[in-house]
Order: structure tokens, then C-alpha cells, then sequence
């Protein structure tokens, strides 16, 4: 060993200061977790909430739009995107999933070569790049959401993407990347209203960081950019400014479907889910952590010796802003955080290798960095266990169902479905109302009902009634059965694990035996 | 005179002043909790068992005891001189707690060298100990947890002088000490090998073995009333202390690796589900990182600060295999742990930290966030505070209520130790222990260790041998043995029945 250097042996490439080997070893580790993000996409990934995201998408695909045609209370961008994915790829899980998956892989890349070039220590370049990857790759939100159909891997990638943009920015004084920004960080917020933070924190850094004389030019390219992936919405809501804003501004002020009774209550809830993702998982504690010792270095930075330290700063302000803002919605969902962890899985590294430095600068970092990894992979037992013990056939069930429904069912007859999965299995377009399920809580006036294509729940049960529909897919809750009298209603009656399918109704005045 | 002598002797005494507030201040509140919120299921048996010590009753021949005795009759000797009161043994071992607190925190004050440092990372130590959500409800009951925390840091802290001084009788103290908490609970029972295998390495030779010797000696006085009542009762004895702990104690899942899974998920949710747990499992890894790298200290007291991580190791991995895992058994380790994790905040702040200047601040910190660890405990205090029956005022009221329509001589039927304690009785046979009613054994083994099964209880209320009955109002018993009819008087006290007065025949 000499001054400083680390050792040779099979693992000193880690930190071998050779000009090529870190790139390529540190593009190898992203590869193996992008390959390992995508490889759980295809085949265990899988959120409630993210058929109404597929249908929706599908539906845009088939012609229909958002807000005006049907329910929707997100902004469109993701669904657009999807759909146009749909178009090359098919309208399947898996080609949605796949976007997400490469949309997550893509952000670990921008954040683990963001580190690699800001570390200044040669010995932990690649160390702290792939501590940054482990940190966002590992983590067991952006396993489990980053990997489906529900706007966030998008969202991810997108303001990694923009805070890239901005410090390219602010390094080059170049309007044209203060217009990439600005169309990142304006599509991350139009894919999903919880990154809306972003392009507001970005501005603000960007003319805060601007020459004298230059903010003003730099902002108004930047909102020209942010602007831009609004379009869509903006053609929507010209088409149809009630429904749209009904679905992306009053849904969410008014009409949220909340955990708890009343604002404290719900107040409590959302403090104990901030509780419990951060403080109370090995993950979330480590991030913190090493968030907060990053920002202890950054803060011990003096900014002529360290032209760099206004981009950690960014990153410690994107971190805080979008965690508070995130917060600050009620009720609140631990998924949402992962917004929060390129930057602050950024910060973390920075934190790390300050720490290996001091403690240990004459041994290989990798070693750190196995302690880290281990400690920070011990937070997917607890997700890993409950993964195992939910149901891990889901999607092989849903091909079954719509297998079964469209054998059933002739092309054009409607089928009565409450989950939109079915709908997308089976490529069928919902009756309105169906399309998604949070429409069906909605207690509305009935002309905003109608303008908003929101049908109330009672309305959808007794439409069954009426024999219209030539298939009902409900889930085997034999009391609901009863209540709808569905095994009156239909000849047919087959049930495929937890789904029950009705078809072949009875006509007017029929009555089965034992009805 | 070594470097951490002269340093204690340097030490400013505003520090030590400072430190002796901040703990006073832990200990207070620790008391305070002990005397209006602390309750723990399982210290009714214990503080009974002492009750009935003072009543001529000997552990494991006249009663069923599943411990080591020593903590049982030192409880005894203290309600001899003081009177029976739950409010003495919590605030003993609130104390006891307190003063495990001052001696770990001592111990950092003396050997961190930095003088900026010092006091922050002894308070951080302090506080760590204090503030943890396993030592305020555990270390401030009726159980002998606050007693062996102050026993173990002390037999330490001995064994430590131990090896410095040429004096035997510290070895022998600190096996006393080791002894002592052994003797009042066998969770402690690593402590007493790891500290004599350490003081064999580190004492310099000559007077090694010697010093082993008297530690030895110290370590095995206090088994002596374990021993007498070894000879008077060998099968009874090793059925309690040993053969039940093997063989028969409560487990709740069908399989053994359900068991096993389930202790599994106690040791997880309880060191990576909590904030505490987490805290202190990161920063003490930490400071023995930094104890590793440091050139502070000579190799002499880098090997105490060692012991401290032999010290948690060994007792963690002891209690991890336990059969079942108790979160609460890990107070134990609570103390080592503080004292490294206060070493990895230390190492953080003069390593990581060192332009600030500002030791204070990041010590606060990371107390701060330490401190958070203790909402959700918190919370769940509150709600279990709205149940009546964890709280000793209803204990004492049922007492009341059963003392007033009981006749002194007369038999109390009542699975809960808290009510003949507090009443001051003297339970029926196979009453003095709820846990001897899950062991299932042949009736002479039975006998002879006086268990009694339910349905050998059973039998004894359909006689109508008990002149009065405490159950609670759910319990199928109050139907099953038409207890209304049979009993004249009848009351309910929260979420208590008590029916008293017999009758003959039907009422």
C-alpha cells in the first residue's frame, strides 16, 4: 500500500483510479439493477391502484380522452405517454410496467453518474456512485411502485432529469438546457401533480444562481419549457374546462377519499405513515441518516473551494421541498415518498463517503459499502415477507378472468366489471361509469355527475337490473352476489380464484330455479 | 498514573456537575413514572413471591417460582423494613435504573479525551440509556430488570478497576456484582463469563489468576439462597429454575419454527422496526468503527471500550436465543449499546464534523431524533392508560373491595398476583403463580411442585371452597358456575366481577 492507495487484490478495481474502469464498472451495477428493477416488473409488481392508470391509458389509445369521456383525477401526461407506448409496444402489463421499469433504471443512472462526477475523492468514485444506486435501486418503495403503471417511475425520471438540466444550466449559462429543465421538470409535474414542487424548487435555484442580469432570460425559458408538457392539458381543458377542472383540482380538494373521520384524525394518520416511513424502517432511518450527514459536509463546504457545493445544496432543497410538500397531502401515502429519494439518496452518498473517508481512509471503501448495502437491503424483509404472503398470482388470475369473460361474452356486448384490470384483460371499453372505481364514491350533484362521468354506485347496482349488461365480473363476496341477485340474473356462473363471472342474463319475466 | 486518571482528575468539575443534573433530571422521571404510570404484567408474581417470603413461604417448595431467587427475597427484606407497597420496589428500581445511567455515562465522561467533546458525548450516553423506550416501562417495575442494569454496569465498571489496580477485592466486587444480577435473573447470566474471560486477557500476568479466583468466589455468594433451597428441595428447584425454562414455557404457535419465526420477527421489529433500535444499532457500529481507527486512546482502554461491544454482543445473542423472545429483555443491553452509540456520535462529530466546533449541536440531534423513537411507545401507553385494568389504582380497589367482604383466615379465588398482593393475602395453592397453570405435568410431579391445573381450580370453586371470587366479567366461570346464585354478595369494579358470601344451596 502506498500513500493512501488501496491495496491490490480482486476487489481493488472498486476503487482503482483508472480513467475507464470506473464507468464501465459503475454502468455494469446500474445494468445488473436495472435489469433486477425489470426483471420484478415482469413479474411480481403489481399495485391496486394502477388499473385505473392501464385502463385509462388504453382508453386514450382507443380514441377516448381523459376528463371528458371518462373519469380521471390525475394530470394526463402519464396516460399520453402510455398510450403512445401502447401503440408500438401493445397494450399490455407488461409493456407499461417495462416504461416504468426503464424510467426507474434511467433515474439510477442520472443520479449514481451525477455522484461519480462530483466525487472528488478518486478512491470513492465508484464506491459512493454505486452506494447512490444501491440506495435508490434497493429501495423498497421504488421497487414496488417505481415498477408500475402508475406515472411515479416516470415522475422519477423526469426530475432527475430536470435537476441534471438545471445544473447543466447553471454551470453553462445555456438557455437551451434551462429549457430542457423546464420541460422536465414540467412534465414530471404533468405526469403526476405530487412532483409539482420540482419545477418550482428548480426555478428558484436557477435564477438564484444566474449571473447578474440573467435570471429573468434564464426563468422565462425555463417556464417556456414547463409549460410545454401541459398542452395536453391545456386542449383538455378548453375542450371541457368543468370536467377538467372538477378532475384534477376540485377531486382532490374536496372529493379525496380520506383514511380517517375528520381533519385531525386524518392529520394523525398521515404524520404516523411520515412516522413510519422514515423513522421506523432501516431504509428510511439510513437515508435520513446519511441525508443528514451529507448536508453536514455540504454545510462545511465553502463555496470557492467547492464549486459543487450548490448543487448538493440542490439537491438537500429538492429533497426538503418535495418531502414537505408531499406531506402536506392529506391522506397521505408512503409511495409518494419516492420522489424524495434520488436527492436525498444523492446527499446520502456524499454523507457516506465523508464518513468512509475519515473513518477509514486507508481501506477499501467497498467494505463500507457492503455494510451499508446489507444494513440497507435488511429493509426488504419486512416488504419481501408480506409480498410472499399476498397473492403473487395476480396477473396469470386477470388473464384467466378476461380469458374467460371474452369467451363468454360476444365483441361488442358491454360487461359489467368493478375492477378496471378486467377491463384492460379484456380490451373491452367499460360502460360509463366503470372506468375507475374512485368515480364510484363520489356523492355529486346529478348534472356534475353527469358532466364529470362520475355514476354513483347505487346507480351502477341497479343498472344490473335492468339485464343490460351480457357479463358481471365481480369478486367472490357471496353477500354482494346475494344482494345483487346475480345468480338469479344470469344463466352462466363460473368462478376463477377470487372472481366470480356471470353471463348469459335471464330474459325479462325468466326466473331460475331455486330464485 | 494512566492517561485516563489524570484526565478524570483534570476533569472540569462543571462537567461532572453538569452530567450528575442531566441524570438526576432522567432519574427523577424515571421515578416519577414508576409511581404513576409504570405497570408490567408479569412483576405481579414477583412482587408476590416476596410477599410470601416474608410470610415463612420459601420459593419453588412452597410456591411455584420460575426465577432465580435472589431478586424475590432482597424485594422481601425490603417490605420487611419498609411495608408492603408496590410504590417501593418501582422506585428502587427507578433508582437502580438512575444509577446505571450515572455509571455508564460516568464511564464516557472519564475516558473521552477531547474536552469539547466530553460532556456532549456523556450526556448523549446518558441520555441513549435514559430515553430508551425499553428502559422507562421495564426498568422502573416491580421486575429485577432495574436491579441487574445497575448490577451489570457495575460489575463492568469493577472489573475494569480490577485489571488497573492491583487489588483482589475488586475482582471479587465485580463478581459480586455479575453474581448478584445472575442470581436475580438468568437473562444477566452471560455477563459474569464474558467479564472474567476479559479480565484473564487483560489483567497483567502474575496476578491473573489469582484475581479469577476471588472473582469467581464473589460471583457464586450470591447463589447461596439458591443453593439452600437446592438442598432442601433438589427436584423442585431444578424444575423451576431450569427444567421449566427447557421444557415448558408458553409458547404461542403450533410449531417449533412458527416459534422461531415469530422471535425472529420480535428481534427485527424491535432493532430495525423502531427509531431507537435502528439509532442505536447504527451509531454503536459506528463507534466501534471509530474505536478501530482512533489513535486516542492507548490499547488498554480501547480493549474497555471493546468490552462494552463484547458486553452487548454476548448478552444480545444470549437473549436472542431465549425460547420465547421478550422485546423487554434487551434493556439489558441498553447500556453498552448507549455507551458505544455515544462513542459513534463522538466519532462522528470530531471525524466528520470537524469545522463546526459545535459538539452540542449534533449531539442534540441525534438525541432529538432518539427521542422521536419514543411516540409511537408513547402513544401506545396512552391508549393502553384508557383500560382500566393497567392501572393500580383499579388493582387497589378490588384489594379494597375484597379485603372488606373477605374475612382475614378465608380463601380468594383470583388468577391475578397484583390482587393478593396488594390485599396483602395469602393465595391458595397453585394461586401464587399464573404461569404454573400452563404446565401440564403428572399429578405427583404436580404436587410436589405445588402447580395446580384450571381444572383442579375448577373443581375447587364448583366446591364452593373460596369465600370469595374475582373474576373477570367475561369470564365463562360466571355462568358456567352460576356464580349469582351461589354467592350472596355481589359487585363489579371496572372490569371486574367480585361475588362473595356463599350460599348453601341456590340463592
Amino acid at each position: 500500500m502506498n500513500d493512501g492507495q488501496p491495496e491490490a487484490g480482486p476487489l481493488a478495481a472498486l476503487s482503482a483510479p483508472v480513467f475507464w474502469r470506473g464507468p464501465v464498472l459503475l454502468g455494469s451495477f446500474v445494468a445488473v439493477l436495472w435489469a433486477g428493477l425489470l426483471l420484478y416488473s415482469q413479474t411480481l409488481a403489481w399495485r391496486g391502484d394502477e388499473g385505473f392508470h392501464l385502463l385509462a391509458a388504453q382508453l386514450v389509445a382507443a380514441g377516448k380522452r381523459p376528463y371528458l369521456d371518462f373519469f380521471y383525477q390525475h394530470v394526463p401526461l402519464h396516460i399520453i405517454v402510455t398510450a403512445g407506448w401502447f401503440r408500438l409496444f401493445g397494450d399490455t402489463w407488461r409493456s407499461a410496467h417495462a416504461l416504468a421499469a426503464l424510467f426507474t433504471g434511467a433515474t439510477l443512472l442520472l443520479i449514481a453518474q451525477f455522484v461519480y462526477a462530483r466525487t472528488w475523492n478518486p478512491v470513492w468514485k465508484v464506491p459512493a456512485a454505486c452506494a447512490a444506486a444501491i440506495l435508490i435501486g434497493l429501495h423498497a418503495e421504488v421497487i414496488q411502485t417505481g415498477t408500475v403503471a402508475m406515472g411515479l417511475g416516470q415522475c422519477l425520471f423526469l426530475s432527475t432529469a430536470a435537476f441534471r438540466s438545471a445544473i447543466q444550466a447553471a454551470r453553462r449559462d445555456g438557455v437551451s438546457w434551462c429549457f430542457v429543465a423546464g420541460v422536465c421538470a414540467g412534465g414530471a409535474a404533468a405526469s403526476s401533480l405530487l412532483a409539482a414542487a420540482v419545477p418550482v424548487i428548480l426555478l428558484l435555484w436557477i435564477v438564484h444562481q444566474a449571473p447578474p442580469g440573467s435570471g429573468g432570460r434564464l426563468a422565462v425559458w425555463f417556464i417556456t419549457g414547463a409549460v410545454l408538457p401541459f398542452l395536453p392539458l391545456v386542449w383538455l381543458a378548453i375542450e371541457g374546462p368543468g370536467q377538467t377542472w372538477f378532475d384534477v383540482v376540485a377531486y382532490h380538494l374536496y372529493y379525496r377519499q380520506t383514511t380517517a373521520g375528520t381533519w385531525v384524525a386524518q392529520f394523525w394518520d398521515d404524520l404516523k405513515t411520515a412516522y413510519e416511513v422514515w423513522l421506523e424502517t432501516p431504509q428510511g432511518l439510513m437515508l435520513i441518516l446519511l441525508g443528514g450527514l451529507g448536508l453536514l459536509v455540504v454545510a462545511g463546504m465553502e463555496p470557492g473551494e467547492h464549486p459543487e457545493r450548490a448543487e448538493w445544496m440542490l439537491c438537500g432543497w429538492l429533497a426538503g421541498g418535495v418531502g414537505l410538500f408531499l406531506s402536506c397531502t392529506a391522506p397521505l401515502f408512503s409511495h409518494y415518498f419516492i420522489l424524495v429519494i434520488p436527492f436525498l439518496s444523492a446527499l446520502g452518498t456524499l454523507g457516506l463517503s465523508a464518513l468512509g473517508s475519515c473513518l477509514s481512509p486507508e481501506k477499501r471503501p467497498v467494505w463500507l459499502l457492503c455494510f451499508v448495502t446489507a444494513f440497507f437491503a435488511l429493509g426488504l424483509i419486512k416488504p419481501t415477507y408480506r409480498l410472499l404472503r399476498g397473492d403473487l398470482q395476480r396477473w396469470s388470475v386477470y388473464d384467466e378472468v378476461a380469458r374467460e369473460v371474452n369467451r363468454v361474452t360476444p365483441p361488442a356486448e358491454p360487461v359489467w366489471a368493478f375492477d378496471e384490470f378486467v377491463y384492460f384483460f379484456t380490451h373491452r371499453i367499460p360502460p360509463a361509469g366503470l372506468e375507475n372505481v374512485y368515480a364510484q364514491s363520489l356523492s355529486l350533484p346529478p348534472d356534475l355527475a353527469a358532466r364529470v362521468r362520475a355514476v354513483p354506485l347505487a346507480q351502477l347496482e341497479s343498472s344490473l337490473t335492468t339485464g343490460r349488461y351480457a357479463t358481471a365480473v365481480t369478486e367472490s363476496d357471496q353477500d354482494a352476489i346475494a344482494r345483487l341477485g346475480l345468480a338469479c340474473r344470469y344463466r352462466g356462473q363460473t368462478r376463477i380464484a377470487g372472481y366470480e363471472i356471470f353471463w348469459n342474463p335471464t330474459e325479462p319475466g325468466e326466473r331460475k330455479r331455486d330464485c | 498514573m494512566d492517561r485516563i486518571e489524570a484526565s478524570a482528575r483534570e476533569m472540569v468539575p462543571r462537567s461532572s456537575f453538569a452530567l450528575m443534573s442531566v441524570v438526576g433530571i432522567l432519574t427523577a422521571g424515571l421515578v416519577a413514572y414508576s409511581q404513576f404510570l409504570a405497570l408490567y404484567g408479569d412483576e405481579g408474581f414477583h412482587l408476590l413471591a416476596s410477599q410470601l417470603i416474608n410470610a415463612g413461604k420459601r420459593p419453588y417448595l412452597d410456591f411455584f417460582y420460575q426465577h432465580v431467587p435472589l431478586y424475590a427475597y432482597l424485594n422481601a427484606g425490603v417490605f420487611r423494613i419498609v411495608g408492603n407497597s408496590w410504590r417501593v420496589p418501582h422506585a428502587i428500581s427507578a433508582l437502580c435504573s438512575g444509577a446505571a445511567i450515572w455509571l455508564a455515562a460516568g464511564f464516557v465522561l472519564q475516558r473521552v479525551q477531547d474536552r469539547h467533546w466530553r460532556l456532549p458525548v456523556a450526556m448523549t450516553a446518558a441520555l441513549f440509556i435514559g430515553l430508551s423506550a425499553l428502559v422507562i416501562p421495564y426498568g422502573t417495575v416491580g421486575h429485577p430488570f432495574g436491579l441487574c442494569l445497575l448490577l451489570t454496569v457495575a460489575a463492568f465498571r469493577m472489573v475494569i478497576l480490577a485489571v488497573k489496580r492491583n487489588r483482589s477485592w475488586l475482582a471479587a466486587l465485580a463478581g459480586l456484582c455479575a453474581g448478584t444480577a445472575a442470581a436475580s435473573s438468568l437473562l444477566t447470566a452471560p455477563v459474569a463469563p464474558i467479564l472474567l474471560f476479559w479480565m484473564l486477557r487483560h489483567n497483567p500476568a502474575g496476578t491473573r489468576w489469582h484475581k479469577a479466583v476471588w472473582f469467581l468466589g464473589g460471583t457464586l455468594l450470591p447463589f447461596l439462597p439458591l443453593l439452600w433451597l437446592a438442598i432442601q428441595g433438589p427436584r423442585q428447584v431444578f424444575f423451576n429454575v431450569v427444567e421449566y425454562h427447557l421444557f415448558f414455557r408458553q409458547r404461542y404457535q403450533a410449531t417449533v419454527w412458527a416459534n422461531i419465526l415469530d422471535d425472529v420477527r420480535t428481534l427485527f421489529d424491535l432493532w430495525l422496526g423502531t427509531t431507537q433500535g435502528l439509532l442505536l444499532i447504527l451509531m454503536a457500529a459506528l463507534g466501534l468503527l471509530f474505536l478501530d481507527e482512533r489513535d486516542e486512546w492507548a490499547p488498554a482502554e480501547r480493549a474497555e471500550l471493546f468490552l462494552c461491544g463484547w458486553l452487548a454482543g454476548g448478552l444480545g445473542v444470549f437473549l436472542s436465543c431465549t425460547y420465547p423472545v421478550w422485546k423487554q429483555y434487551f434493556i439489558l443491553v441498553i447500556p453498552f449499546l448507549g455507551i458505544l452509540a455515544a462513542m459513534g456520535v463522538y466519532g462522528l462529530g470530531t471525524r466528520v464534523w470537524v469545522s463546526s466546533g459545535r459538539p452540542a449541536w449534533l449531539a442534540l440531534s441525534v438525541v432529538l431524533l432518539f427521542t422521536l423513537g419514543l411516540a409511537r411507545p408513547a402513544i401506545s401507553m396512552g391508549q393502553n392508560l384508557q383500560f382500566v385494568s393497567k392501572r393500580w389504582q383499579h388493582v387497589e380497589a378490588i384489594a379494597r373491595a375484597v379485603n372488606e367482604v373477605t374475612p382475614a383466615e378465608q380463601d380468594v379465588y383470583c388468577y391475578d398476583e397484583f390482587v393478593f398482593f396488594v390485599s396483602g393475602r395469602i393465595p391458595p395453592t397453585g394461586l401464587e403463580n399464573s404461569f404454573s397453570r400452563d404446565v401440564q405435568l403428572p399429578l405427583r410431579l404436580a404436587e410436589l411442585l405445588r402447580v395446580r391445573s384450571p381444572d383442579q381450580l375448577d373443581q375447587d370453586l364448583a366446591a364452593g371452597r373460596f369465600a370469595t371470587v374475582v373474576v373477570e366479567y367475561d369470564d365463562p366461570k360466571v355462568e358456567a358456575f352460576e356464580l349469582p346464585h351461589r354467592y350472596a354478595g355481589h359487585t363489579r369494579i371496572g372490569t371486574v366481577e367480585i361475588f362473595w358470601g356463599r350460599v348453601e344451596g341456590e340463592k
